[in-house]
């Protein structure tokens, strides 16, 4: 690509050729496959709608730009997943950082309840996100790979880089930590800590 | 050694991902998770778990497939415009610090001729706070020392220049 400096950035970047490991079509494919799953898990893990709008977009960006050469469709998935993970693990370290606390999201529930739902799974609902937020980082995001995705041991072990091994030793202590934390009375969960 | 897992998780799991659990779930697995601590925790979290991913399926929010794929596009371009833009940015810096370093060697330099100028006595101070006696005392100390000067601003400016990027 060859442009002169007289041109402003805008006029040249339609020139400039930019290519992904992924052709489109394919991408759209994954992405579509995709998309729902990751905005879920990155919705829990981030506590925030925007966040995970944020997140999402920034995932799927840093996924094309990779050169991965990835072997097979679940390859392709926890690597995605995987760069999610990373993603929150910064923006809670940078929010820890500064010392901000994760808001309630408010206009979620609001959304859940005008789908129609009923009072008392939009109450466990909210119950479960105020334990979820009490948990680590790593934790959620082991509970709801496992149980919300369906993952195996060796697909979570990939997107959180750890061992296979560790796996079921981490899982089975969050489960235990959020078990308690729902079988407390709602009074006790309020006061998240901050994500 | 404290068990951490149970024979059952799957089973207990299978119930509950395809809603028969609790009514629909045998009695001898229900008898199982009210003996079993895991599998009792583990209806208490995943079952929970399950009931937001599913509520929370029909979010408007997500952009579709295309118009992520023209985000994605348009910002690797713009990134590979500003990446290509580079070299030219970072001469121009040099050319910049090249040229400031010069003029305010210059201006030490031509600075006794101009004092020559101006009403005796005016420039005295400003001379002196310069050094300028001392750098045009010796030959080669003015340009070793807008050397120096150079060597270290352009770097700096370099640096503060891509970042900006």
């Amino acid at each position: 690509m060859t442009f002169t400096h007289a041109q402003p950035l805008e006029t040249v970047v339609d020139d400039v050729e930019v290519s992904f490991e992924m052709d489109e079509e394919a991408f759209r494919a994954f992405y579509d496959r995709t998309a729902r799953p990751l905005w879920n898990y990155l919705s829990r893990m981030t506590g925030e709608s925007q966040a995970a709008d944020d997140l999402l977009q920034e995932t799927y960006y840093r996924f094309l730009r990779s050169r991965a050469g990835w072997t097979s469709e679940t390859h392709r998935r926890a690597y995605l997943f995987r760069i999610a993970t990373n993603l929150v693990r910064d923006r809670h370290r940078r929010a820890r950082y500064r010392n901000l606390v994760a808001l309630p999201d408010p206009d979620r529930d609001a959304r859940c309840v005008a789908a129609g739902d009923h009072a008392e799974a939009t109450l466990q609902r909210t119950d479960l996100r105020r334990a979820m937020s009490r948990l680590r980082p790593r934790e959620r995001a082991l509970l709801w790979l496992a149980y919300a995705q369906g993952q195996a041991h060796t697909e979570i072990a990939n997107v959180l880089g750890v061992k296979t091994e560790s796996v079921k030793l981490l899982l089975f202590r969050a489960r235990r930590k959020l078990a308690g934390l729902l079988r407390r009375p709602s009074g006790h969960q309020d006061g998240g800590h901050a994500l | 050694v404290r068990r951490i897992e149970c024979t059952r998780e799957d089973d207990v799991l299978d119930a509950l991902s395809s809603d028969r659990w609790p009514d629909r779930a045998d009695q001898e697995l229900r008898d199982h998770v009210a003996s079993c601590e895991i599998c009792a925790d583990l209806v208490d979290v995943a079952g929970p778990i399950l009931v937001d991913r599913d509520a929370a399926t029909p979010e408007p929010r997500i952009p579709s497939s295309a118009v992520m794929w023209w985000r994605a596009q348009m910002r690797a371009r713009q990134e590979a415009a500003r990446e290509a833009e580079r070299p030219i940015t970072v001469a121009q810096v040099i050319a910049a610090t090249s040229a400031l370093v010069l003029i305010v060697g210059l201006a030490i330099t031509v600075a006794p001729w101009l004092r020559t100028l101006l009403p005796e006595g005016t420039t005295t101070d400003v001379a002196s706070l310069f050094g300028q006696a001392a750098l045009l005392g010796h030959g080669w100390l003015l340009p070793a020392v807008m050397l120096c000067v150079w060597f270290v601003l352009t770097p700096l400016a370099i640096y503060f220049v891509v970042v900006e990027d």
